[in-house]
């Protein structure tokens, strides 16, 4: 009875028809599996190339943020000790910035944040980078990042963006638009996701200028401001961007998704339109579904009916569920940690008779498992080992060697289900 | 991206920025500890991230689910205090999990805006009770664990709990004569290796914060609400009752084993990390004195098999220049062994700032006649500068040690926490004469591999 009563807490956040709640502080002690700002902000910037991010704050914000989708970056750190905390470590900041350049010379931008003892005790990291600026050689972005500043790493996401727009962009003018180029924001080149959209859309003669910010760099970022079109990928961590650089530089944006078949042709479809391209996208399209189109065959008859259940990061859940779906899969269930309502709109377009859960939390996932005995789970690394406890197989996001996106993509996809739940070991439990 | 280093090395010493620090925060340290005690759940008094991205660690190292959770501070906890937080979630936490004992530890974020976490315990007491019965909330242990990172790193955050727990619970009592192991932030497969030393010795023991089945669990479902194994808090209220206490880590336990001895008359020991011939050979000698138990044979011939392994391969690890980083007492233990392999240690790094670190590996140093490096409190640039220097043949170090051999073009012999970029090093152990062996094996396998051609083996 008790713990009906707990489970009312979060009745609005798990629904079966409409959207959930969403957006909401985390309830204490449940065991969400959401992340901090800081978490958000680091997963954009990261993989700027040619970076440096020094990390105002004890030496562990640093040490957990230097791993980053699977990638080990450099990372620096003021390291603030007690002494620090008590007195303030302005002069630690201003002088780690002055060696950081001088150690680094042939970075071009550093990321300044500040975390949650640094904020609470008033660091004012953006007075300090005036103050070192004249001594620097590098454009220096101050991102205030206090884990505690938001409900999830959503909000760190646009922290990161406006750091982006704000620091970056703004100095840049458009100096003339160049011919059927783009720029794809939200998308972060895990297992060489952004090469394989590259390609794609090169067949069809459009060259991509800057990936935000899985394959960028700030020769890259100055180019981007002149291209004719954004293809925005993630929501979460795009949108900001995409609407700055609509602001600023009348550079259009559309949605666009390169998981699964039917994303991809609809997205490619979309882009040629816009470039007077559709006869050549019609082309490439065909030319590169007949490549996988008797490889799929296999896989997709295997997989068709099996039952699962996603969960993932925010706008993920719209537009790769669509791609499990066209894989066969059944989907029960479909729930993100910090979806805002829009995202959930657009999964409940895509699945009607779902239940979508919003913020999930360890017991819920376990409820879950135990009520739907699904034939594959689909999540992060940290539901992954929670269900094979319960021995149900697990697809992990992101994924770990090849890239889920465009035509070959889907195939991977499949292969990497396909591999999940037929490997023999769930048949010997 | 590898780092460059193209400019001549500033010391840490001598600079202010951190560069790739190899330490991680105080509360990763008590959770390690508080995941080790059944049905136990770590309460994290802080932001999600302080939780999330800890929990990360612990599913990439042991490849198994953790429950550890969160009180969620968000901008109004930060500002007004975090009492209502930890209060509401101890209550959830409860309620849904029914721990025996919950560890609060604090974050940075908790300790600045100076939450008096023991008076709002006591208020989350009060609540249970008023909302379940009395006896339910005294069935639940709620241990306050101080752990802000920016004053000391996960080594010192496992020793604040390991004494935190030791003082809330143990109890004098009548004396049971069992020996009492702190294992520090060691791996199943060492906890195993300790025991299985124990059992040869016919010693009655009791491993405290034993993660050696929690976080090393079985796929049997239904999956049981919290895994087997771990200490029971009874054990940890025992300890005041035994004949010694035996921190394997001196700097991860040595506190709590001091406090047993200075409150209750428990004998402590401390250390040393049971690694390689020698020390392995004065911690079963610590113990057989102390019990005054013969060396069983078992043990003798373990130990034979040890001394047969580095006669074999002495030709391949002789005089080949190594460099360690990690925690401060892994680091000596290793060292140690390293130079009785023959080995040139030339760089050897903590992270961790401890007063004795420094004359402790130079004591070895002395002993072997080796000029290396000796870094404290220092970072992985400085590490990756000196080692590159002294054209190192092999770095021993967790997995943060990638990027630097990577620069070197050397191998990387995994230890320590977090290794998660190869699976299963925390099933075996390093320690005892077993676990030398196979880390042995793992330094020659990995040299050979890395510089020998296949084709020029024919032993």
């Amino acid at each position: 009875m008790k713990l009906q009563n707990l489970l009312q807490q979060r009745d609005k956040h798990i629904t079966k028809h409409g959207v959930p709640e969403c957006q909401r502080p985390t309830i204490p002690g449940i065991m969400s599996q959401r992340a901090c700002t800081f978490y958000g902000a680091r997963w954009v910037l990261a993989p700027i190339k040619n970076s440096l991010h020094l990390v105002h704050a004890p030496a562990d914000c640093a040490f957990y943020g230097q791993n980053v989708r699977k990638k080990n970056y450099m990372i620096l750190s003021t390291d603030l000790v007690e002494k620090d905390i008590i007195f303030g470590a302005a002069k630690k900041l201003e002088e780690s910035i002055v060696e950081a350049d001088k150690i680094f010379d042939s970075y071009d931008l550093v990321f300044v944040y500040a975390t949650c003892t640094a904020s609470q005790i008033g660091e004012d990291i953006e007075w300090s980078i005036k103050r070192v600026k004249d001594r620097v050689n590098k454009i220096l972005i101050p991102v205030v990042v206090p884990g505690f500043s938001g409900y999830s790493q959503a909000d760190g996401h646009h922290i990161a963006q406006r750091a982006i727009a704000n620091y970056i962009l703004k100095n840049f003018k458009k100096t003339g638009e160049i011919e059927n180029s783009v720029n794809i924001i939200g998308e972060y080149n895990v297992a060489g996701e952004s090469q394989a959209i590259k390609r794609l859309l090169e067949k069809i003669g459009i060259n991509v200028i800057c990936t935000y910010t899985g394959d960028c760099c700030l020769s890259q970022m100055e180019k981007s401001v002149n291209a004719r079109l954004n293809l925005l990928l993630c929501r979460s961590s795009g949108l900001l961007l995409a609407q700055f650089m609509k602001e600023r530089f009348s550079i259009p944006y559309m949605e666009v998704s390169f998981y699964g078949i039917e994303n991809t042709i609809t997205s490619l479809k979309k882009i040629a339109k816009f470039f007077g391209k559709e006869k050549a996208a019609e082309i490439v399209a065909d030319e590169e579904f007949s490549k996988i189109k008797h490889k799929i065959q296999f896989f997709k008859s295997k997989l068709q009916g099996k039952k699962a259940i996603v969960l993932l990061g925010a706008s993920r859940i719209g537009f790769m569920t669509n791609a499990f779906k066209e894989a066969g899969l059944e989907i029960l269930v479909c729930g993100s940690q910090f979806g805002c309502s829009n995202d959930y709109e657009i999964a409940r377009c895509i699945l009607p008779d779902s239940i979508l859960v919003d913020d999930f939390n360890c017991a819920e996932v376990e409820e879950i498992i135990l009520r739907f005995s699904p034939d594959l789970f689909i999540g992060g690394t940290r539901e992954w080992y929670l269900s094979h406890k319960f021995g149900v197989p697990f697809l992990v996001l992101p994924q770990e060697t090849k890239p889920y996106a465009c035509f070959e993509g889907f195939l991977h996809l499949l292969i990497d289900v396909y591999k999940e739940v037929f490997a023999p070991v769930w048949r010997l439990i | 991206m590898a780092t460059k280093l193209a400019n001549p090395l500033i010391s840490k010493a001598n600079r202010h920025v951190t560069i790739n620090p190899p330490k991680m925060c105080q509360p990763i340290g008590a959770m390690y500890a508080t995941l080790g005690i059944d049905k136990a759940v770590p309460l994290v008094q802080g932001s999600q991230g302080c939780c999330t991205y800890v929990r990360y660690q612990f599913n990439r190292h042991f490849k198994e689910p953790v429950n550890i959770a969160v009180t969620s501070f968000h901008e109004d906890a930060a500002v007004f205090g975090g009492r209502r937080n930890l209060i509401e979630g101890i209550r959830n936490l409860v309620l849904r999990y029914s721990p025996t004992v919950i560890g609060v530890i604090t974050t940075c974020s908790s300790e600045t805006i100076g939450d008096d976490i023991e008076a709002f315990i006591k208020e989350a007491y009060k609540k249970l009770s008023e909302e379940l019965s009395s006896e339910a909330a005294n069935s639940v242990y709620i241990v306050p664990i101080h752990t802000p990172s920016y004053a000391g790193t996960h080594v010192k955050g496992y020793d604040t709990a390991t004494i935190s727990y030791v003082k809330y619970f143990a109890k004098k009592k009548e004396e049971n004569g069992k020996a009492y192991i702190i294992p520090g932030m060691i791996n199943p497969g060492d906890i195993e290796e300790i025991k299985h030393i124990l059992d040869l010795m016919k010693i009655d023991y009791s491993v405290l914060f034993d993660i050696s089945k929690t976080l090393n669990s079985p796929l049997m479902p239904p999956k049981p609400l919290y895994p087997e194994g771990g200490t029971p808090y009874s054990e940890l209220e025992d300890s005041a009752n035994g004949k010694v206490a035996v921190a394997l880590c001196p700097h991860a336990g040595g506190s709590a084993a001091k406090y047993l001895e200075s409150e209750f008359g428990v004998k402590s020991m401390l250390g040393p990390f049971p690694v390689g011939v020698a020390n392995t050979d004065r911690f079963i000698e610590n113990l057989s004195q102390v019990y005054e138990v013969e060396i069983p044979y078992e043990l003798k011939v373990e130990r034979g098999l040890l001394l047969d392994a580095m006669a074999d391969t002495c030709q391949y690890t002789m005089m080949k220049k190594a460099a360690v980083f990690g925690d401060p007492d892994i680091v000596i233990g290793v060292t140690r062994f390293l130079c009785e392999l023959g080995m040139d240690v030339k760089v050897v790094e903590t992270a961790t700032p401890s007063p004795t670190f420094t004359d402790e590996i130079k004591a070895i140093f002395d002993e072997y006649n080796i000029e290396g490096e000796i870094l404290v409190d220092s970072d992985l640039y400085e590490f990756e500068y000196l080692a590159k220097e002294a054209g190192v043949d092999v770095v021993l170090g967790n997995s943060k040690g990638v990027e630097v051999t990577k620069s070197i073009k050397c191998p990387l012999v995994r230890i320590g926490f977090p290794v998660y970029d190869r699976v299963g090093y925390f099933r075996y152990g390093i320690t005892g004469y077993k676990g030398s062996i196979w880390l042995l094996d793992l330094i020659v396998n990995t040299i050979l591999d890395y510089s020998y051609p296949h084709d020029k083996l024919h032993q």
